[in-house]
């Protein structure tokens, strides 16, 4: 009898565990993929997030690179993963524009459950010898007088993406100079060779502190901390070309809500402290804490506002 | 006198024993998959980038530093003796290198090479002590439309690295453009030749298709004749240069290294083209043009200081401006962020000892290669007695994880595969590769740049003869042309009279 009752008492606390399981989360090591080559941006940023998560939950967070496509082929491998939690996915907000420029071979809507954002940084607009302005006004005058070349680092990248909604707001014409990656694209307009680029933070400060550059404003709502004196697009009445550049994290859809819970308050813990201020304050950057909920009402509404501009400004791949 | 103060700081950091040995284990591991074919420095720099966090930074750029041009330094190695290229930059390397190993003069290619790059180096990292900052507004003078004329400067020029036929290499040329234009096309966004993979988008890597129709292919080649491989392995007569070959590889090496050094500093260019452009410049030189392709000791000496030049100035964009000229490049730009170092044009004022303390490693590391390289080519040249059956899975597998790391991807692996049947066809067909390979590096470049010279000039053609840099190379285009003719037809029209 009472052999039967541990038994009993051992079913129970079996289905206990269980239960709990959800909460639990991680027993086991986890795996962050990095859809791009080690080095850039978001293997920095993840790095970081994987080495303080790790330390939050006494298991390791491993950082796994799947370059190619884009981001296309890391997301796809993690939209394919099993959706228990150990597959995560860093992504920018490029991943809300892949999809308005070309056929992915994954749903960016439907096949992932967003984490929460990470931090977000400002692009800011700089110029170089070919368009020899010193300041907002200026910038403007000479917008209207002629057509400007403005660079990308590719169709349909956020440089892109952010200078037209910029031409748009201000009602400017520009042409896009097409480049791969952003290093060739901010040669050329230091070089003297295109008019303008809508550059991310950490290419453009050491080039505009050295004189080599001017920057014109920051496409923020609010000013960044490295560029005090450069205006925003809301002080310039530009408040629909406000775009942000945001790393944040990703989940196979069909994550179970606990453990996406659980992710995002032990990533709001590493997002809010002083330590990651400072880390992302170096390049510009501010930390961007959400609910998951906030977060995925973010990807949804950027992924619709893309699609939109992609449309007008006819950014396609024809 | 405000260099001998630099040179003080550099010396003094490079010269800390800690650094001493990062340069050491730097040069060493690069030298390793220099050798080894497949594995590159990016590839590499990519695995360890993350193990170089615990380090201090100058440690760490100082070693990922002496990998990449480590690498540039022992790709030579395999391209001499096993006819196939280490590294994408020895790729031209093979033409003659190989040629002189099956002549018995493998120490005296081995030793070229070695003396070249050391060379090289030497006045590489001299260019990026003395001239880094004028270097670089030279540089950018480089537009679209100068690029331009660049490449076509190249293409031009890619004739010549084929010894046999006109026609073929010319076919292989256009092949090799073709392939380059797989993946998503810069200026519109259009997927060409993708086939409904997306692991095509960003187009085929050098290293799958040097890999594919260098490696594989040269091993189901060797596999078919089992014997010819004894024979110049026992007539090795000498380890050593002789007279004669210093006094012809030594005009060669001076201008190898000048042509690596200024291809070096153009951001994109790369080493491979660096040695690409040395060796059409050393056969169009020559007054044995003939002898190329079968043992010219210059189109060894030539490409190899070069890509070695080439790899120390390409530093110059990445540490004056923080604008990386290569994948690798940027690699190296992560890992000063990573450092906390912020790359860009003060890293000079705001990080002395780390911007002059790495020069000082790098003249210290090209040192150190050419002393751990000299002494091993005994060891090197007897690689060549390793039986088949041993050295070939060896090698195969060394290719398979240099393809995987590129972009840890199996579909690479297949693709590899197929470029090595491929390669075999060509053998075959005695098609050279090597004029296909500059295409392939040239034609997405070429087109690039021209579609945008274009938009910057709202669609004048004029643009191109406008520049002065751009017409010049332009002219230089077209000066090689006739004169890679007029031989031909005053031939032609000689024996249109004897026919008379």
């Amino acid at each position: 009898m009472r052999l039967l009752r541990i038994a009993a008492a051992l079913a129970f606390a079996g289905f206990a565990n269980l239960a709990v399981a959800a909460t639990d989360y991680p027993t086991k090591s986890v795996t962050l993929v990095v859809p791009f080559a080690p080095g850039g941006s978001n293997d920095i940023v993840g790095r970081y997030v994987a080495d303080r998560l790790s330390k939050i939950w006494g298991q390791p967070v491993v950082v796994e690179n799947m370059p190619g496509a884009g981001s296309a082929i890391g997301s796809a491998h993690v939209a394919k993963a099993k959706p228990d939690g150990y597959t995560l996915l860093i992504n920018s907000v490029t991943f809300t524009m892949n999809a308005a420029v070309q056929n992915l071979p994954f749903d960016p809507a439907n096949d992932f459950q967003p984490v929460g954002m990470i931090g977000k940084v400002p692009l800011v607009l700089v110029v170089g010898p070919a368009l020899p302005v010193k300041s907002y006004d200026e910038f403007m005058a000479e917008a209207k007088k002629r057509p400007l070349k403005y660079a990308t680092s590719g169709l349909g990248g956020v440089n892109q993406f952010g200078t037209e909604v910029l031409k748009k707001a201000a009602g400017l014409k520009m042409e896009p100079v097409h480049y791969k990656g952003g290093s060739p694209a901010m040669a050329d307009v230091i070089g003297g060779h295109v008019d303008l680029f809508f550059s991310s933070m950490t290419q453009a400060l050491p080039q505009i502190r050295a004189g080599l550059m001017t920057g014109i404003m920051v496409s923020s709502e609010e000013r960044s901390p490295a560029t005090p004196d450069l205006p925003t697009m809301v002080e310039k009445g530009l408040k629909d070309a406000v775009v942000n550049q945001w790393w944040g994290l990703f989940a196979p859809a069909g994550t179970p809500d606990e453990i996406v819970q659980k992710i995002n308050a032990d990533l709001n813990t590493i997002v809010n402290s002083d330590e990651t201020k400072e880390f992302l304050a170096k390049d510009g950057g501010t930390p961007a804490p959400t609910s998951v909920e906030q977060f995925a009402e973010t990807v949804k509404k950027e992924t619709a506002k893309w699609k939109e501009i992609a449309q007008e400004a006819n950014i396609k791949a024809e | 006198m405000e260099f001998l103060d630099h040179l003080a700081i550099g010396l003094e950091t490079a010269l800390s024993l800690h650094n001493l040995l990062y340069a050491f284990a730097g040069c060493l591991l690069g030298t390793l998959i220099g050798v080894l074919p497949g594995l590159g420095p990016l590839a590499t720099i990519a695995m360890l980038l993350p193990f170089t966090y615990g380090l201090p930074p100058v440690g760490a750029l100082i070693m990922l530093a002496g990998i990449y041009y480590g690498a540039a330094y022992g790709g030579s190695t395999t391209a001499i003796l096993v006819n196939l290229p280490g590294e994408t930059s020895s790729v031209v390397t093979v033409i003659d290198g190989h040629q002189m190993a099956r002549k018995g003069k493998a120490g005296a290619a081995l030793a070229a090479a070695a003396i070249g790059s050391f060379f090289a180096g030497c006045v590489g990292v001299l260019m990026l002590a003395l001239f880094a900052a004028p270097l670089t507004r030279f540089a950018f003078k480089f537009g679209p439309a100068e690029y331009f004329s660049l490449m076509a400067v190249g293409l031009v020029g890619a004739v010549s690295l084929a010894s046999g036929s006109v026609v073929k290499s010319i076919g292989m040329i256009v092949f090799g453009l073709l392939l380059g234009l797989v993946g998503i096309d810069v200026a519109s966004g259009v997927t060409r030749f993708t086939f409904g993979f997306p692991e095509l988008w960003e187009g085929i890597d050098f290293i799958v298709v040097a890999v594919g129709i260098f490696a594989f292919s040269e091993i189901v080649g060797s596999l078919e004749q089992r014997e010819h491989r004894k024979a110049y392995t026992s007539e090795i007569t000498t380890l050593w240069p002789t007279r004669e070959d210093i006094r012809r590889m030594t005009p060669a090496i001076l201008r190898g290294s000048s042509i690596g050094a200024f291809v070096g500093i153009l951001p994109g260019a790369g080493l491979s083209l660096a040695s690409f452009f040395a060796y059409s410049l050393e056969r169009k030189v020559s007054r044995r043009p003939d002898e190329f392709g079968h043992g010219a000791i210059e189109g060894v000496a030539g490409p190899e200081s070069a890509n070695n030049a080439a790899a120390q100035t390409a530093f110059i964009p990445t540490l004056t401006l923080g604008i990386p000229g290569s994948a690798t490049m940027a690699l190296m730009l992560g890992a000063m962020i990573i450092h906390n170092i912020q790359p860009g044009p003060q890293v000079m004022t705001s990080n002395p000892d780390l911007f002059w303390g790495l020069i000082v490693s790098m003249w210290i590391g090209n040192l150190m290669l050419v002393i751990l390289n000299l002494p091993l080519i005994g060891i090197w040249v007897q690689l060549l007695k390793v039986p088949y059956r041993v050295l070939y899975p060896a090698i195969l597998m060394f290719c398979c994880i240099g393809v995987y790391s590129v972009s840890y991807s199996t579909f690479d692996l297949f693709m590899a595969a197929g470029f090595g049947v491929l390669g075999y066809l060509f053998h075959k067909l005695a098609c050279e590769p090597a004029p296909l390979m500059l295409g392939f590096v040239l034609g997405p470049m070429l087109e690039e740049n021209f579609r945008r010279a274009l938009v910057l000039s709202d669609g004048d053609f004029s643009v191109f003869v406008t520049r002065p840099i751009s017409l010049v190379l332009l002219l230089i285009a077209v000066a090689l042309v006739v004169f890679s003719v007029l031989p031909s037809l005053k031939k032609q029209r000689a024996v249109v009279f004897t026919e008379e």
